[in-house]
């Protein structure tokens, strides 16, 4: 057989355009080099300024609870969505699905200038709040997704099994359906984190003056700091902790296959 | 006891559709009890409904004289082995089997040395830390029966627990299973769609026929005396022939069926001359002799000759009816053949009776 190189010249374009900016981000963060346009020496630099870097970390603040209870409540709320969903045949259930699922295809500008409008009509002030309303609502259709995704495979007829061996309904949610769904919960959980974190645009219409997202920070020091590589620092540093929760949600959502 | 587990006039629907339409059934403590029908005659639902995840439209059901209409599924004293097992795949063997007495609150030390007594029941000690997906279909199903009975039930449910095992696995626990029962002595309540598994393993059988009940009885009189046309040809095989009453002789009456003669029966219910009969004659029931000096009219002709080794079936077409009569050793008749059908009087059997006085 003769020995083709066109795929691993195609594996390497496609290797090429999807992580060099990731990589020229990384080493431009060891950089001497203000602009990074050239290589003047490795430095630790970046990272020092970052670390003293005030409105950076009360940036980082801000996005981590914002991440935090907003993953939690989504969590919540979009496996017991997704729960109703599978459990409940009724005709509007396509509706439902439709609805829920609504978010993942709107363009984020439109949600965001949506909320906007909401929280400006019932008079809500911007700030940390309606930022978390607005991450709930999109993490929520995402959560769903996932754990329908597993749901797919639950087999209604151990419900009927734990009740027949003495268990409440609350004690099957416990003991039975929680346990073996729950990698699925928590891969849309991590997801709905990870989205939250980086989210830029809905965040950047529902956000007040005093309360700013680490993304909004970035953007707007891009723009006026001087200091321009301590955001590459931040995000080379944002890109591990997304790597790792990405594969933890990876792992667990993958079928359990022992053999 | 003949009133340990009473089925009283349940009927259930989906839709406009009648899962059961009137069932009534009286269980006995201690017995194998099967419910035996094909596909869609309400098997499953009828368990589901003693198990308590549905309920029934009207009528009721009793347990030892208690109606149990207002339990839910957790508070009957009945255990059921699902038809796909239902382990749970997020738990060991061992946890499996303890997951009733756990709800049930018995303290630690019984647990163990109950869930202990039970994998050793089922033959299940060296696997009882595996996970479900590491055992095979026969060990998941014994499993399951062991998950069911370490709550001591007053009543196991089982659903066709071997329907989804291979031929000779399924011989295998079957044998298992009856002796399992003789060991803890439980009501098993057994539903299958396979008369042979019903046959050997229970003491009595109701036939499940499209919602009803078409008969209850031992496995012996079902094959022997079935009552109905659909008994007589669900229960093994059969010819069903209709006849009519011609005339009465000394202890019963004279049947005429077209193709056989004149035959005589004793007919257990009262009969007339002119009612229209339908027989069922099992094929062992059936003999066959040189038909070249008969009745023309009483003379078929072997139209298909198979030969199983302990027995042959013969296929015998006379008079526009087609008989399936099977004889002991080799054949001793070859296709094309002129017979005469000969019946042993003492088996023939009245399945349905049209009476001709209105
Ligand atoms: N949840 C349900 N909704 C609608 N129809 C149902 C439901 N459950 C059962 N049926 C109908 O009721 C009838 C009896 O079903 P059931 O499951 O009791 O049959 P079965 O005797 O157990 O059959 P099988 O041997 O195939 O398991 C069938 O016609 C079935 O389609
Ligand atoms: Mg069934």
């Amino acid at each position: 057989m003769k020995r083709s190189w066109g795929p691993l010249i195609v594996t390497l374009l496609v290797l090429v355009f999807f992580y060099a900016p990731l990589v020229v981000l990384v080493v431009n963060s060891f950089n001497e080099s203000r602009f990074g346009g050239t290589w003047e020496g490795f430095t630790w630099k970046w990272y020092e300024k970052l670390w003293s870097a005030d409105e950076v970390w009360a940036a980082l603040v801000v996005t981590l609870k914002v991440a935090v209870s907003a993953t939690l409540a989504a969590t919540v709320l979009g496996t017991l969505a997704a729960w109703v969903l599978r459990s409940y045949a009724t005709r509007l259930q396509g509706a439902h699905h439709g609805l829920v699922m609504l978010p993942l295809v709107v363009p984020d500008l439109l949600m965001g200038m949506a909320l906007l409008a909401l929280f400006v009509s019932v008079g809500m002030e911007t700030g940390i709040v309606t930022i978390w309303i607005a991450h709930v609502t999109f993490c929520i259709s995402y959560v769903t997704m996932v754990v329908l995704g597993r749901l797919r495979d639950f087999d209604t007829s151990l419900i009927d099994a734990a009740r027949d061996l003495g268990a409440s309904p609350w004690r099957v949610a416990r003991k039975v359906v929680l346990p073996i769904l729950m990698p699925g919960i928590i891969a849309g959980a991590l997801l709905a984190f990870t989205l939250s974190i980086d989210d830029f645009v809905i965040t950047f219409f529902v956000s007040g003056p005093g309360t700013t997202t680490l993304p909004l920070r970035i953007a707007s020091m891009m723009k006026t700091s001087r200091n321009l590589p301590i955001i590459n620092a931040l995000s080379s540093l944002l890109l591990c902790i997304t790597f790792i929760a990405v594969t933890l949600s990876y792992r667990l959502n993958r079928p359990a296959s022992n053999s | 006891m003949e009133d340990f587990l009473v089925i009283d006039a349940i009927r259930k629907r989906f839709g406009n559709h009648p899962a059961l339409d009137g069932v009534s059934l009286q269980i006995r403590e201690g017995e194998v009890f099967s419910l035996l029908g094909p596909s869609g005659c309400g098997k499953t639902t009828l368990l589901r409904l003693i198990a308590g995840f549905d309920s029934p439209d009207s009528g009721q059901i009793l347990l030892q004289g208690r109606n149990v209409a207002g339990l839910p599924p957790e508070k009957r004293p009945v255990n059921t082995v699902f038809q796909n097992y239902a382990l749970f795949p997020h738990l060991s063997i061992r946890e499996n089997i303890a997951f009733g007495p756990k709800m049930a609150g018995w303290a630690r030390s019984q647990i163990s040395s109950e869930v202990a007594r039970m994998l050793a029941l089922v033959k299940m000690e060296d696997q009882a830390d595996k996970l479900p997906s590491q055992i095979s279909g026969g060990q998941k199903q014994r499993v399951a029966i062991a998950r069911a009975l370490v709550n001591k039930p007053r009543v196991l449910l089982l659903d066709e627990p071997l329907a989804a095992l291979d031929l000779k696995l399924r011989q295998h626990l079957l044998v298992e299973l009856a002796a399992l029962h003789r060991e803890v002595g439980t009501t098993f309540v057994y539903v299958t769609h396979d008369q042979a598994e019903a046959m050997s393993l229970s003491h009595r059988i109701a036939v499940m026929n499209a919602g009803r009940v078409e008969q209850v009885d031992v496995p012996e009189s079902l094959y022997r005396a079935p009552r109905t046309p659909f008994v007589a040809s669900f229960i093994g095989d059969t010819n069903l022939l209709a006849g009519s009453i011609t005339g009465t002789s000394s202890n019963g009456c004279k049947v005429t069926v077209p193709g056989l003669g004149v035959l005589e029966i004793r007919p257990e219910t009262p009969i007339t001359v002119g009612d229209q009969v339908t027989l069922s004659l099992r094929p062992e029931d059936l003999s066959l002799t040189d038909g070249k000096d008969s009745d023309p009219s009483l003379v078929g002709v072997v139209d298909e000759v198979i030969y199983f080794g302990a027995f042959t079936r013969y296929w015998v077409t006379s008079s526009n009816q087609r008989l399936l009569v099977q004889t002991h050793g080799k054949a001793a008749w070859a296709r094309g053949d002129a017979v005469r059908v000969a019946v042993d009087p003492g088996t023939l059997h009245i399945v349905e009776m049209k009476s001709s006085v209105q």
